[in-house]
């Protein structure tokens, strides 16, 4: 069959009034819960799993699929108008958003956020349905070393996230290096900085780290204000229901290649989809004219981001469907879904099942197109969430946090670790450490530790594999020439520095 | 949401209600929790919804399931060990959380004999041997002499220290006398990632998951680790009949209760399994899972899980797995 045969397949499927329907739920309720700080979409899955039982199993993996992909677009909601990341994803939006949102151009940020978010999804699904099974080989082509060179990669890029001091941005690295060595470790099994706590064994968990950092650190800030300082932010908007001009033609280059960006690395098996966000705004800082504008409310912190965290939600589908391999929690509770319905999620699945992947796929396309329609006459609705005053508003964001970091893993001990990373981040705020660096340093740390040391298992101790595959020497020597380019106006200005105390 | 907030009632509720002694004649009246060691959608989790679900309509009150993952499944045990012996939490178990955990963290939050009553095994779940298909080795024997004179040695993917999969590896070595260099992975799908792009020669896969795969030529299977052959692998030998008389390694689901659950309860919940479990529709779900849904009574699953014990503790510990 040719590619448009199986696309018409696809929507024949997808269009369907039932599984339009179940489309419909699927990203209205994701939109719900993705707003809904901490709640997640594995913990709703795994509520809503018993209920698709009785579905044909298109329909319920189109409905499971809309929850997720709504999760991702309803998580920057939060994160632009009080600061509070609802999915992992949204936390680099957090950034410039926020901020934006503080000068008063919340509706600008929300609009950027959904209009990306659907161009990178509608690029996302024509990957899948163009190339997924080309890309699967992507998937399995990553081993070990290549992972650890991205690692590295990202981690030197992580100190361009920052936007104040160098050092700062390097110490809170480390510091999330070392958070991030908490639990057991993977290649030996040996306990560390537990404690001998048990709820510590599988380390610290990444929502509540987050969301203590970012959610809970902004309410003990604005504590500190008086209620009048609030008052100024204006609700900006001027009317206009989309984008100016400037906005527009600021924003579409960083969705292009947040897009991309994304895309590329939502295939990863393994934190691909994180990566994503964090990639695409330090490819945006890096060539931005002028990267201090980041961190105070540029859009391209914006659109880039959400742009790749779209495309890498559809993309990581890719394994998922033509290796039956889960890149993530989500997609390993789809495929129970799949094998409860007696699908075994593999290699075959695109041969056995043409209509269960074309119409997934189609439905993805469609769910996307959804998205956009339900969220845009939304903006305005979250916009006026700004009037509801603090004493209101954040008591209610405390007891969400609460409930939805309880939801990752029905665990008390999970909110504990929130309210002290939220005390850290309000110390951090202080201090005017950052808390982005960090939590790259917290994610990618312990799968470059991990990856490194298993990379010379499998070579038997021989380093050289770093540098003879030549995935991983290429994304080296990008690392090497980040390095470069950062020292280099920093050498020029010590060496004018020196010079001017000989003179 | 409302189904958190329902829930951490039901929890509330619980922990008032401690002192209450449990009157069996009225058990159930109330919600009764299945807790789950593991996220939502493993196969632990996937026998726990499907067993709750018919319980529920066995019983006519809700059985829900509660997914407490974390500590290789050492604080879902821990909760249902200091839980009231009231017939209200359960704990729907398997050999790592139960017999393994404990051993390797070096930490005895419970002793499973003593801190749990056994009610019934739900489901065992066998596993077996794949290899990248340019690995020469066609059977078990060529497969362990190749591991005996291969250099650099031969490496396996483990989903984790301490997994099932990992100690049917141990096992295996310590039977044939043979060594292979274990790479230890994050869960099962980046192991299994390794195998079929090769950087890694073999792997123990649980039947279901690995079924595409040998269908499709990416991994060659050369035996299963239960002791009969699978349906969906008919032309797999077992272990026992590639001349290892010894080896056994399945995954076993089962029930329990807190130790001192009044024993009408726990024979009301065994009697009401054995039925569950021998319905066709619910032995076709579990196969689909690649498990055979069985039952055991209590005393008969007490024994097994013993022997199990035994076997395990020793493996372990020749094999020096620990977590300090």
């Amino acid at each position: 069959m040719s590619f448009l045969d199986n696309l018409a397949l696809g929507f024949s499927v997808a269009l369907s009034l039932q599984n339009l329907a179940y489309c419909l739920l699927g990203t209205v309720l994701g939109t719900a819960i993705g707003v809904l700080p901490g709640l997640g979409p594995v913990a709703t899955i795994s509520m809503l799993m018993p209920l698709t039982f009785g579905l044909d199993p298109t329909t319920a993996l189109i409905l499971l699929a809309g929850i997720y992909y709504g999760a991702q677009y309803g998580g920057s909601t939060t994160a632009i108008l009080v600061n509070l990341p609802g999915e992992t994803s949204s936390v680099v939006t957090a950034i410039d958003g926020y901020q934006m949102a503080r000068q008063g151009r919340a509706r600008e940020a929300l609009v950027v956020a959904a209009l990306g978010s659907f161009f990178a999804g509608t690029v996302g699904t024509l990957a899948i349905a163009g190339f997924a099974p080309a890309l699967s080989e992507l998937a399995l082509g990553f081993g070990a070393p290549e992972y650890f060179s991205l690692m590295v990669l990202g981690l030197i890029a992580a100190v361009v996230l920052a936007h104040g001091s160098v050092l700062k941005a390097v110490a809170m690295v480390v510091l999330g290096l070392v958070l991030g060595l908490v639990g057991t470790d993977v290649n030996s099994g040996v306990l560390r900085f537990t404690f001998g706590i048990s709820d510590l064994f599988d380390g610290l968990d990444f929502v509540a780290v987050a969301m203590g950092l970012f959610g809970i650190a902004e309410v003990i800030s604005n504590l500190e204000r008086k209620d009048e300082a609030r008052a100024a932010v204006t609700l900006g908007g001027k009317g206009s229901f989309l984008l100016s001009r400037e906005d527009f033609r600021a924003a579409w280059p960083a969705v292009v290649r947040g897009t991309g960006l994304g895309a590329i690395l939502g295939i990863l098996p393994g934190g691909g989809a994180i990566l994503g966000s964090f990639a695409s705004y330090m490819l945006e800082k890096r060539i931005a004219r002028d990267p201090s504008r980041f961190g105070k409310g540029a859009i391209e912190g914006v659109a880039g981001p959400e742009s790749a965290n779209n495309a890498g939600a559809q993309t990581s589908f890719i394994p998922m469907l033509t290796l039956g391999l889960p890149s993530n929690a989500v997609m390993a509770m789809m495929i129970g879904a799949l094998i409860i319905h007696n699908i075994q999620p593999g290699p075959q699945v695109m041969n056995a099942n043409p209509s269960l992947f074309w119409g997934l796929i189609a439905s993805m396309w469609i769910g996307n197109l959804l998205l956009v329609i339900l969220n845009l006459p939304l903006v305005g609705v979250w916009v006026q969430m700004l009037r509801i005053p603090y004493r209101v508003l954040y008591p209610a964001i405390l007891v969400l946090c609460a409930i939805g970091v309880y939801s990752v893993s029905n665990s008390t001990a999970l909110v504990y670790v929130m309210a002290a990373f939220g005390v850290l981040g309000y110390v951090l705020a202080k201090l005017q450490c950052e808390p982005a660096p960090l939590l790259l340093g917290f994610v990618l740390g312990p799968l470059m530790e991990e990856n490194l040391r298993r990379a010379l298992t499998i070579s038997g101790g021989d380093a050289s594999v770093f540098f003879t595959q030549p995935v991983s020497l290429a994304l080296l020597l990008l690392a090497a020439g980040l390095l470069v380019v950062m020292a280099m106006p920093r050498a020029s200005r010590l060496r004018d520095a020196a010079f001017e105390e000989e003179t | 949401m409302l189904r958190h907030l329902i829930r951490a009632c039901a929890v509330a509720t619980l922990a008032v209600a401690v002192a209450a002694p449990a009157v069996a004649q009225s058990w159930p009246d109330k919600t009764v929790r299945l807790v789950v060691p593991y996220p939502p959608g493993g196969n632990v989790d996937g026998a726990a919804r499907i067993i709750a679900a018919k319980l529920q309509d066995a019983f006519g009150k809700p059985f829900v399931v509660e997914n407490k993952p974390g500590a290789g499944g050492m604080i879902a045990g821990e909760t249902v060990a200091r839980a009231a012996p009231d017939g209200y939490t359960l704990f729907v178990a398997a050999n790592g959380p139960l017999l393994f955990s404990p051993i390797i963290f070096g930490r005895t939050p419970y002793v499973w004999s003593k801190d749990f009553e056994t009610i019934s095994s739900i489901s065992f779940t066998p596993m077996v041997l794949q290899v990248y298909p340019s690995v020469p080795a066609k059977t078990v024997a060529d497969f362990i002499a190749l591991a005996k004179t291969s250099d650099p040695k031969l490496i396996m993917a483990s989903p984790g220290a301490g997994t099932t999969n990992h100690l049917a590896s141990e096992l295996l070595q310590k039977l044939a006398g043979a060594k292979w260099t274990t790479v230890h992975y994050k869960g099962n799908a980046p192991a299994t990632t390794d195998v079929l792009a090769g950087r890694v020669q073999f792997n123990f896969d649980q039947v279901s998951v690995a079924l595409p795969y040998v269908k499709d030529g990416k991994t060659r299977a050369l035996a299963v680790t239960s002791a009969t052959r699978v349906p969906q692998l008919p032309d797999v030998p077992t272990f026992q009949e590639a001349g290892f008389a010894d080896f056994e390694a399945t995954t076993f689901t089962g029930l329990f209760a807190p130790a001192k659950t009044p024993a009408a309860v726990v024979n009301a919940l065994a009697d009401a399994l054995a039925k569950i479990l021998a319905e066709p529709e619910v032995v076709e779900r579990f196969a689909t899972m690649g498990s055979e849904a069985r039952a055991m009574k209590p005393e008969a699953f007490h024994a097994y899980v013993a022997k199990l014990d035994a076997r395990w503790t020793q493996v372990i510990k020749d094999a020096n797995i620990k977590a300090e």
